[in-house]
């Protein structure tokens, strides 16, 4: 069974030029369109755990989006047969003047759920990321640590058979990895598809077992994590 | 559009409406109230400067005056804050598929909330000034739901356009207080001439008519009330011809 099946997919996006003083209200000329992900083929089967290489500014983090659909390709299709959580950058939407308790409560709303499920899976967040007397305070005065152990422990609380991550909780410190690792390896055990785009080596060979290299919005190289690793370091 | 989807998304616009507040005013102690007395010393230097100027007693302005200034803070928040609002909401909109018009709807929502806050300085005005409340006031229910209903797509328009064109991120704010003064929101407008014509041709003066025609005339069904609900039906028509032709907001973020 299929995660996903991307066809020929296709995202261009807007770089902002210099504004000619000549042509200060034409607006085209402001704009020049990139194209962010060219041509972009691939499947992923349910269960698979992918990485996804690349040097900044690949594509990595749009193929996320692409993937979750956030974005939408200009052309091309993406088939998604599962639905699916992310981590995708250290804001994740939330209010910095809001508690974390507060900003959770709200993700899992804007995310579907009522407000007593809502509830009950704040108290599971709130147990899993270990921020005690924090978790009810503004997240604005959270440390880079604290934050993804929240974020984290957000996305993961409810079972999804996909979770898309982009770097993720690198940040987090060594008790928290070991937590993550471990509720990581729980999804694994009940086939959960894993894409996640990552610089660490070492993360990517623990969590994958299938690399993606990517270089300037195409794909250069599918196959196990090892190779990509290597194809990545030394072309 | 289906029955569930339109509810998913007021239901989400209401939550991010809430929580906006909340952000907003996290850690005062009157909260969303402090924008309620806002009003009312925006009322009451406005009360007293009309007054001044006409020779009058302020309490013979302060009612419609109250009733300008609600409506008129509303509009002008509206549309003044839709210049940031991707801007602002771009963590959620790169982190999640909500729409761009949820958030739109959001900060209408949110907008409308502080409107019902503000309603109560109104009602407080009319008790002071006019020794009870007249039976046109109820009009500012269904007045605030149309008003808010044909802002929500200028808020999406303004919203996009300013993340395109920054120049009217900086610019549009000015209009909006310019237009305060093209509005009767401080004067009445007379039935023929210039002011008259302004008045008719200008969209953001006609929610404030509407509610002064039915709470201080009796005239409930007025050309104002006709042409806010022709603007709200046309509006939403052309947003939904030309929507599919729009690029996703999400690009520009």
């Amino acid at each position: 069974m299929k995660s996903f099946i991307v066809e020929n997919v296709v995202y261009t996006r807007p770089l902002r030029q210099k504004v000619q003083m000549t042509k200060p209200f034409s607006w085209k000329h402001r704009l020049e369109w990139r194209t962010v992900i060219d041509q972009v083929s691939f499947t992923i089967n349910a269960g698979e755990r992918v990485g996804i290489l690349g040097p900044n500014g690949a594509g990595k983090s749009t193929l996320l989006r692409l993937l979750s659909g956030i974005f939408e390709p200009d052309s091309g299709t993406i088939q998604r047969v599962s639905d699916c959580t992310t981590i995708l950058d250290g804001n994740f939407g939330m209010s910095p003047e809001l508690s974390g308790r507060d900003n959770c409560n709200s993700r899992l709303r804007i995310a579907g759920l009522s407000t007593n499920e809502a509830r009950e899976l704040t108290a599971e967040v709130e147990d899993f990321c270990g921020l005690g007397i924090y978790f009810n305070q503004p997240i604005r005065i959270y440390s880079s640590g604290m934050l993804a152990r929240l974020i984290f422990s957000i996305a993961t609380c409810k079972f999804h058979e996909t979770v898309l991550i982009d770097e993720g909780f690198g940040m987090a410190d060594a008790e928290f990895q070991a937590q993550a690792k471990q509720r990581l390896s729980k999804m694994y055990s009940a086939s959960s598809t894993i894409v996640l785009a990552s610089h660490s080596d070492s993360i990517l060979k623990e969590h994958c077992t299938r690399g993606l290299v990517m270089v300037a919005g195409k794909i250069k190289f599918d196959g196990t994590i090892d190779d990509a690793i290597a194809y990545h370091n030394h072309g | 559009m289906t029955k569930s989807l339109v509810f998913d998304e007021l239901r989400i616009s209401t939550h991010l409406a809430w929580r906006d507040l909340r952000s907003r005013f996290a850690h005062t102690v009157l909260g969303p109230w402090w924008s309620m007395l806002n009003l009312a010393f925006v009322l009451l230097g406005s009360s007293v400067a009309v007054a001044l100027i006409s020779g009058t007693s302020p309490r013979d302005h302060a009612p419609r005056l109250a009733v300008g200034l609600a409506i008129w803070t509303l509009i002008s928040n509206c549309l003044s804050e839709a210049t940031g609002l991707f801007e602002a909401e771009r963590g959620t909109l790169l982190n999640s598929t909500i729409t761009e018009s949820t958030v739109a709807l959001q900060l209408v929502i949110r907008n409308g909330i502080v409107f019902l806050h503000n309603s109560l300085v109104v009602l407080a005005t009319f008790l002071i000034c006019d020794n009870g409340l007249p039976a046109g006031l109820i009009l500012l229910l269904p007045v605030l739901l149309l008003t808010m209903t044909t802002l929500v797509i200028p808020v999406i328009l303004v919203a996009r356009w300013s993340i395109i064109i920054s120049d009217l991120k900086v610019f549009l704010p000015s209009i909006v207080q310019f237009s305060f003064f093209l509005t009767p929101v401080l004067w009445s407008p007379p039935n023929s001439g210039l002011a008259s014509r302004l008045t008719v041709f200008n969209p953001l003066s006609w929610p404030i008519e509407v509610t002064k025609l039915a709470v201080f005339e009796r005239n409930f069904i007025s050309k104002y009330f006709l042409l806010l609900i022709l603007l709200c039906v046309v509006e939403i028509a052309a947003y939904f011809f030309a929507r599919r032709r729009l690029q996703s907001i999400r690009k520009y973020l």
